[in-house]
């Protein structure tokens, strides 16, 4: 049961790390034309590079997560899946605030 | 609009909305006294499966047909705040989901019957799946809106 945590754990810091990079991303974009550019240049188009960034850090992060964790327990993984589904409902209400300040302005 | 743009735009609806009827029929059994562990694992496997496709098949229409179609007959319209607040916000808080719907499998899937025994776990399951599905309503309503702006 101890792996079976650990990697439900892991996945669940991968899936938290990924939301947190996909909208500092989103924001960084919006703010500066060339990191946008930059991900048009790389990936084609923006869109694109931040779905290929998004999906190689969930794979990567929740593998190093998994290897990285010397211990932990049922209330901490809890814990954990509570912070993702709160970070994700904040940043989808400050994503759609922040776009309608940009258009605002 | 051809044949295959077509079919994309139709399977990104349908997968979509797939996935939002599987996180709903997983936060429902998960609110009864004793959910099927098994029923759990099943809407949310399908919800994960169903996000991604939407997800595939969203970002070929985005890609092909809106970006080079659509966006511009909304900029070039009454309703420029569609494509400016709820295209942009939408297309990137999509992201979220495949993610959202995956850890909610992984968690019931490896901890079994643990997701029903533990009260704080199970708690915790329906922060998710309920954000989760928040989050889809409000990337569908957004859809919704931006369809009525080309029109």
């Amino acid at each position: 049961m101890q792996s079976r945590i650990k990697f439900a754990y892991a996945l669940a810091l991968a899936a938290l790390a990924t939301v947190t990079v996909v909208t500092a991303l989103t924001v960084a974009g919006e703010l500066s034309a060339g990191f946008k550019d930059a991900l048009k240049n790389t990936f084609t188009h923006h869109w694109l590079g931040k779905s290929a960034i998004a999906l190689g850090l969930f794979f990567i992060l929740t593998l190093l997560s998994y290897f990285a964790q010397t211990s932990t327990d049922e209330a901490r993984l809890a814990r954990m899946v509570r912070v993702l589904g709160w970070t994700a409902a904040c940043a989808t209400v400050g994503l759609y605030l922040f776009f309608l300040k940009e258009f605002l302005h | 609009m051809n044949t295959s743009t077509i079919i994309e735009f139709t399977l990104h609806i349908l997968f979509g909305l797939a996935g939002m009827i599987f996180v709903y029929a997983y936060l429902t059994a998960l609110l009864r006294r004793d959910p099927s562990v098994r029923f759990l694992s099943a809407a949310s496997f399908s919800a994960a499966l169903a996000f991604l496709l939407s997800w595939l098949t969203g970002g070929m229409y985005y890609l092909w047909y809106y970006g080079p179609s659509v966006k511009g007959v909304i900029l070039g319209g009454q309703y420029t705040w569609a494509h400016a607040i709820f295209t942009e916000a939408k297309e990137h808080v999509f992201l979220f989901l495949p993610f959202l719907a995956a850890t909610l499998y992984a968690v019931t899937a490896l901890l079994g019957d643990r997701v029903k025994e533990s009260a704080e776990l199970k708690r915790s399951l329906i922060i998710l799946a309920g954000a989760t599905l928040t989050i889809g309503i409000a990337v569908t309503l957004s859809g919704v809106l931006i369809s009525g702006a080309v029109r």
